[in-house]
């Protein structure tokens, strides 16, 4: 950037704007009508009559020109305050008989979601499946929530909404690819029961459950695609739903969707990046990533130290790492330590090389291992430069956490970033940790709590533009805390509580309650499978993945796969592959409010499946007091 | 006044520490970093110092902390939003102010055409909620009014001559008892306490939800007229003689306005004094226009009325949503004749040296004036207007703002009814607002349910 404010305009639900992320206040409905129509034409000239009808419809008052006038220059000086009056004519410029918005395209949420839809048209399906997410997670809201049934947003309402329809089809489309078959049911028959004349959706539902192993609910589905067909229109399906309907009933192999990727080396680790959603006031931070993926790329090693209080947004800062790396075609190996692994030895360094690594800790002898770790390490990076991310490193083993610290005293011209989060304000006894945060050439980064703007810009993604009093309880509320600031507005949002000067008490009676009460009580409002679900995944611990979830809550793959896509879209899991909670304090949270009779019933079934399991789950450990 | 309450310090109350951690750690005692402004209610002109705050999220956690005060020695005070908070000046030292705003579940049932609303829900949400499927509920005049409170303490909406009080239109009342026992009141079951909740106005217990009847009300034809009030003799002579005339489907309140000058109201209207008339009318826009077609020969300088979403009826009257230090005070009168329009408009007029922010008057009658077939504690109001009185304190005090209320309440006296609506006028008698046998009745439950006498009721005057 040159140094011009980030100025956006989001029209994907409410009407706002901002600068720099912060939100400018574009005034009353009606001027703000005027930027709607603006925005609408995208950089064709309207007319002023165009634009008096559609601020005042049949009603426009004695001298309409003059007053369209004032909204225009009252929308300039919001838009671009720091010009001078004669200045302000970049925005909203005139031009002929009327008005044009000049604006980059991707500074309006519609347009950069028509181009991200195209884009991912083009892509690799892993690729698609983030521009998707990513792209969808701008809509707030219907678009031009404000001007829903006004006659000149009506075509433009419509499609928007229709490409948004589409878009949604393509991304479980993408998702049914990459062999999310059982992840995508319950997304699916939303989307159907949304619209069910809609054919396509139909189509992949179908698909998904036959790729799901239920032969028999698919044909059900194509039943009642038939029935709802018939029924509202009077027609037959057409030839696509026709032609699958045939190749079900063959079982044709065509049919069966590509297996989820074969372990490509260390395949294991390289999650889908979540996608970036209301990042804040990390612009700093966000450099330094930036310059320290551009140095690796170079062929320059460094080692970067995330460090900082619970819930202030570490991981996140993480994911970011991820999703930045693997943009740029570079390879991520993963770590997540934990409490329950902290006395598994080599824990984390088997998370990162995976197999790869059974070579060097089979010698035994612990500088041996550590020296055969390090020559993996370098071969590895001798075929491409790569990223180590290692989350929670302060519940590291001991074994990994000394590999890490004798790593990163021999990184010098090797290809490899290294990036730590570490939680401030637990004890660890590791003098290795010591020594890592206090070497000179690892690179801290100290993420701040949140400003009052970035609460104000978090409050606009999650509820709607907030009165000042709101923004600022909510601020004060979570102290710039990133992790409870998302669950307290989540809470709210449960609940539909609008971010008005009203409801200041109720930001103060839900957020003054404890990170872990807060969770629970969310939990509590949840229909009670979904419950059930969070608190399976919870008992589970690193090993919960669909099938043990299932079996745990005694429910069907599908009631658990939509109740793991409620839990992800309420922030309360994460987003993506493994499953896990958003912050080790939310799993805590919902792990000790497990009541008592329902412990006992889990864990008796857990003992079970260990049992009968083959698995070594025992070695990771699961915690059952 | 309040402000003489002496300030407890944390060992003013050292068992309230027993309720520290219940609610999910939402509790605030004396010197906590948050006491301050969880204390404090919407009328700011309430600055009380209570043992301890809680905001419970559930029944359940409502439960715990009226177990923890009681085993502590300290009384309850439920509070939602505060609105209603004036009565409870100098009575909470030694008590729980249990703020119900955590509790903010909302469901409305199209089918039924009922709402069920936790003891956090305003009427604003409400009525969003409501008018998405085509329904009103009968909201107070401003939407930041907790739906709770305002429903046990009666009710006076804009539909009320056509749909009498809000409080009978309640179906079942769901509160946690002074032993902790939650219970769940309708018709069939525990309809004492039902009754009692049909504007009783509360100190049973903390009621935690209520179910109620909606309208199926989509639109209605309601505005504002607005003349200087040099034309107030004038325009309420004239708008008392149209209500003895106007059919139930219209309720409207006149007001005398001085209004101030702040930024967030419209340019034609800040800093004037004026004479207002804002009424809703049921029905279509041609049967509105031809009822208020006689306010309309009065040439207004304002007219805003039109065909309106019932949603956007609460914000009707320009009230503050935000937390405001105001006096109120009411009285209900018999008829408004010109001898009490003169009285009325000579204390509180032009060159009256009033200072009152406004005096109302809002139009009873109709529905309101008969006993409801549902009805419970109060089932009807005895008086064909509710005058009102609200004051800011503009530099003077608040004594002098007490004094200018009741010298204008004072003029109507030859009209003033024996009964009084305590919501709005809480320096009454409790005793006026029920009938006789009513009250007896209260007291009785109230004895039965509470027979310590700890939660603390919503008027001064009660027998607690």
């Amino acid at each position: 950037m040159d140094g011009q404010p980030q100025l956006n305009l989001h029209v994907l639900g409410e009407l706002t704007a901002t600068r720099d992320g912060a939100v400018v206040d574009l005034g009353g409905r009606r001027q703000r009508a005027v930027l709607a129509a603006l925005a609408m034409q995208r950089d064709q000239v309207v007319p002023a009559d165009r634009l008096v009808d559609c601020v005042w419809g049949d009603h426009p008052p004695a001298n309409a020109n003059g007053a369209l006038q004032a909204y225009v220059s009252h929308l300039r000086r919001r838009l671009e305050p720091d010009a001078t009056a004669r200045q302000r004519e970049g925005v909203i410029a005139r031009a002929g008989p009327g008005y044009v918005l000049r604006l980059a395209p991707d500074a309006v949420d519609a347009w950069a979601f028509e181009a991200a839809v195209e884009a991912a048209a083009g892509q690799a399906p892993g690729d698609a499946v983030c521009t998707l997410e990513t792209a969808l997670r701008a809509w707030r809201g219907p678009a031009y929530a404000d001007y829903a049934g006004e006659a000149w947003a009506e075509a433009e309402v419509a499609r928007l909404t229709e490409l948004r329809g589409v878009a949604r089809e393509r991304l479980l489309a993408t998702r049914l690819e990459l062999g999310e078959a059982q992840l995508v049911i319950g997304d699916l028959e939303a989307l159907v029961k949304e619209d069910p004349l809609r054919e396509e959706r139909w189509r992949l539902l179908t698909l998904a459950l036959y790729r799901a192993h239920r032969q028999a609910a698919a044909l059900a589905a194509l039943r009642r695609a038939r029935e709802v067909l018939a029924d509202e229109l009077g027609v037959d399906p057409g030839p696509a739903l026709r032609a699958l309907e045939a190749e079900v009933l063959a079982q044709s192999p065509d049919l069966d969707g590509p297996r989820p990727a074969a372990p490509a080396p260390p395949a294991t680790l390289v999650p889908r990046p979540r996608t970036p959603d209301g990042l804040v006031d990390r612009d700093d931070e966000m450099a330094l990533l930036r310059t320290k993926l551009d140095e690796l790329a170079e062929g320059t090693s460094g080692c970067l130290l995330v460090e900082g209080p619970a819930g202030i947004g570490k991981t996140r800062l993480l994911d970011e790492v991820r999703r930045l790396a693997v943009a740029a075609g570079v390879w991520v190996r993963s770590a997540r330590s934990s409490a329950l692994e902290q006395d598994f030895e080599w824990g984390v360094v088997r998370q990162l090389f995976g197999a790869g690594a059974e070579d060097a800790l089979a010698h035994g002898e612990r500088f041996a291992v550590l020296r055969g770790l390090c020559e993996l390490t370098t071969q590895l990076a001798e075929q491409a430069p790569f990223v180590l991310c290692v989350d929670d490193v302060q519940r590291c083993d001991e074994a990994s956490l000394q590999f890490l610290a004798y790593l990163v005293r021999r990184l010098e011209g090797l290809p490899v970033l290294v990036v730590l989060a570490m939680r401030t304000g637990e004890a660890h006894q590791a003098d290795d940790l010591a020594e890592l945060v206090a070497d000179e050439t690892v690179s801290v980064v100290r993420p701040a709590p949140l400003s009052e703007e970035g609460t104000a810009a978090l409050v606009t993604d999650r509820l709607g533009r907030g009165a000042d009093a709101f923004v600022t309880t909510c601020h004060r509320m979570t102290s710039g805390n990133p992790l409870l600031l998302r669950q307290l507005l989540r809470a709210l949002a449960d609940q539909g509580v609008p971010p008005d000067a009203a409801h200041v008490d109720t930001v103060r009676a839900v957020g003054s309650r404890a990170i872990a009460s807060l969770v629970t009580l969310r939990l509590r409002r949840m229909p009670p499978g979904v419950t059930t679900v969070a608190r399976a995944v919870a008992m589970l611990g690193p090993t919960a993945d669909l099938l043990s979830v299932a079996d745990l809550a005694q429910l069907s793959e599908e009631d658990v796969a939509a109740a793991l896509d409620l839990l992800a879209r309420s922030e309360i899991l994460r987003d993506g592959h493994p499953l896990d909670f958003v912050n080790p304090l939310v799993r805590d949270a919902i792990h000790s409010d497990v009541p008592a009779g329902e412990r006992a019933l889990l864990v008796e079934r857990l003992n079970r499946r260990l049992k009968s399991s083959s698995s070594r789950l025992g070695d990771a450990g699961v915690q059952t007091q | 006044m309040p402000d003489s309450a002496p300030l407890p310090t944390a060992d003013a109350y050292p068992d309230a520490g027993a309720l520290r951690g219940l609610a999910g750690g939402a509790v605030h005692l004396p010197g906590d970093p948050l006491y301050d402004e969880a204390r404090m209610p919407w009328n700011l002109q309430v600055d009380e110092h209570p043992a301890a705050v809680a905001y419970p999220a559930d029944p359940q956690e409502v439960a715990r902390v009226v177990k923890a005060a009681a085993a502590a020695g300290l009384r309850v005070a439920p509070q939602g939003t505060g609105h209603g908070a004036p009565p409870l000046a100098g009575r909470l030292g030694d008590a729980v102010l249990l703020r119900t705003s955590a509790m903010t579940g909302l469901s409305v049932d199209v089918a039924t055409r009922t709402a069920r609303a936790e003891a956090g829900v305003l009427w604003g949400d409400v009525v969003a909620r409501a008018g998405r499927v085509g329904l009103a509920g009968m909201h107070m005049s401003s939407p930041s009014v907790g739906v709770v409170g305002s429903s046990l303490g009666g009710g006076v909406s804009w539909y009320a001559r056509q749909h009498g009080l809000q409080c009978s239109a309640i179906t079942a009342v769901e509160l946690v008892l002074a032993d902790g026992t939650f219970v769940r009141a309708t018709e069939d079951h525990d309809a004492d306490l039902l009754w009692a909740a049909r504007g009783g106005s509360g100190g049973f217990g903390v009621v935690t939800s209520l179910e109620f009847d909606l309208l199926p009300v989509r639109t209605a034809y309601a505005g504002m007229l607005a003349w200087d009030w040099e034309h107030a003799r004038r325009v309420l002579t004239a708008w008392g003689e149209w209500t003895a005339d106007a059919p139930e489907a219209v309720t409207s309140v006149a007001r005398i306005f001085q209004i101030p000058d702040i930024e967030w109201l419209p340019p034609h209207l800040r800093a004037r004094k004026l004479v207002v008339v804002d009424a809703v009318v049921l029905g279509d826009a041609e049967a509105g226009a031809r009822a208020i077609a006689p306010l309309r020969a009065l040439r207004p300088e304002v007219d805003t009325f039109t065909q309106m979403p019932a949603a956007d009826i609460a914000h009707l009257q320009l009230d503050p949503q935000e937390p405001t230090a105001v006096y109120a005070n009411s009285v209900l009168v018999h008829g408004l004749p010109a001898d009490a329009v003169d009285a009325l408009v000579d204390v509180a007029g032009p060159g009256s040296g009033s200072n009152l922010l406004f005096v109302e008057l809002r139009q009873l009658g109709g529905a309101l004036a008969r006993p409801a077939p549902r009805g419970g504690a109060m089932d009807h109001l005895d008086g064909s207007f509710l005058v009102l009185g609200v004051g800011l304190d503009v530099g003077t005090g608040w004594s002098a703002v007490r004094q200018d209320a009741l010298r204008i309440l004072d003029s109507l006296s030859p009209w003033t009814s024996s009964a009084a609506y305590l919501s709005m006028a809480y320096e009454a008698a409790a005793r006026r607002g029920w009938s006789p046998a009513a009250y007896d009745r209260l007291l009785r439950i109230r004895r039965q349910v509470d027979p310590q006498g700890l939660f603390v009721g919503p008027q001064a005057a009660s027998n607690d």
